[in-house]
């Protein structure tokens, strides 16, 4: 496959073209892969600034009080979305929820253990801790171990 | 995908609790009542108590994520309600025991309660490891 690297002047028109003879799981990867580098999130600071931030970088996104938020290292962002919204749009991303109020990013997860009401914490890797339902533990295996999303 | 996994998770700990039962009965047989011989029948007390036993494990069921103290609370309640299924399933059954061996039946079952838990908790922690096992493989596929 050629390569082909263009200089524009614009940040704005950066852009990566696939031209394919078919939309195979490669050309699906590469998809995924330049738009998980490219892709950025415009959020609220704690002290009210808007402020635009890498979405490989998100931790978590949780939802508190009708509101949602985005965990990265160092800050926290109130976003305009629902968490549903977030689960669905940033699968490609390697986001999976994790119970009925968090999404986490699986690439940011260090690992998990069992918890001792039948669930299971997830170790992140920024040292948070966080709850996995039973419920979404079998969705996220399915995701980790089988190689592909569970689409019931 | 759900209802299998409870069914799972339930057959799980049927069998284990059904096998712990079957050794208890056998070791406080033997303790306690070594000239006695058993029917047939007996044969279906150890999965009868398992049954009732992973049954009454309702109470530790809940669709809101429980704290730990709400958890220990509650599998306070599950093995109070073991506890009383076999001694009233036996007072049922015009089986009265003596103080030594209602106090080592009731000992041996809060036994048997905390074994079934840390071999489900071995078997989670097992699945962890293969998770964790798959996820450093996944990463490293995908990054």
């Amino acid at each position: 496959m050629k390569v082909l690297i263009r200089r524009i002047p614009k940040k704005e028109e950066e852009q990566v073209i696939i031209e394919c003879v078919e939309v195979n799981s490669d050309v699906k990867d590469i998809r995924n892969y330049v738009l998980s580098k490219g892709m950025e999130l415009s959020g609220i600071t704690q002290d009210h600034h808007m402020e635009r931030f890498s979405l490989s970088g998100v931790f978590y996104f949780e939802a508190l009080d009708e509101k949602v938020f985005a965990y990265t290292r160092d800050q926290v962002y109130e976003i305009k979305m629902r968490l549903y919204e977030v689960e669905q749009k940033y699968a490609d991303n390697h986001f999976a929820r994790c119970s009925k109020s968090v999404v986490l990013n699986l690439m940011l997860l260090e690992n998990i253990s069992p918890a001792l009401n039948g669930r299971f914490f997830a170790h992140m890797k920024n040292g948070e801790r966080l709850m996995i339902s039973r419920q979404y533990a079998q969705k996220m295996k399915q995701i980790v171990m089988g190689g592909g999303r569970d689409e019931d | 995908m759900r209802i299998n996994k409870y069914i799972s998770e339930f057959m799980t700990a049927f069998f284990v609790c059904t096998t712990c039962i079957t050794i208890l009965e056998g070791i406080l047989g033997m303790i306690f009542f070594p000239e006695e011989r058993l029917p047939y029948e007996a044969f279906f007390s150890p999965p009868l108590f398992g049954f009732f036993s992973v049954l009454l494990g309702f109470v530790t069921k809940s669709k809101k994520e429980l704290s730990v103290k709400q958890i220990l609370f509650r599998r306070a309640i599950h093995l109070l309600l073991i506890e009383g299924m076999v001694f009233g399933l036996n007072y049922l059954s015009d089986h009265t025991f003596e103080p030594v061996v209602t106090w080592t039946l009731a000992c041996s079952i809060a036994f048997i309660f905390v074994a079934v838990y840390v071999i489900m908790w071995l078997n989670d922690q097992r699945s962890a490891a293969l998770f964790n096992e798959k996820l450093k493989l996944y990463q490293n596929r995908e990054a």
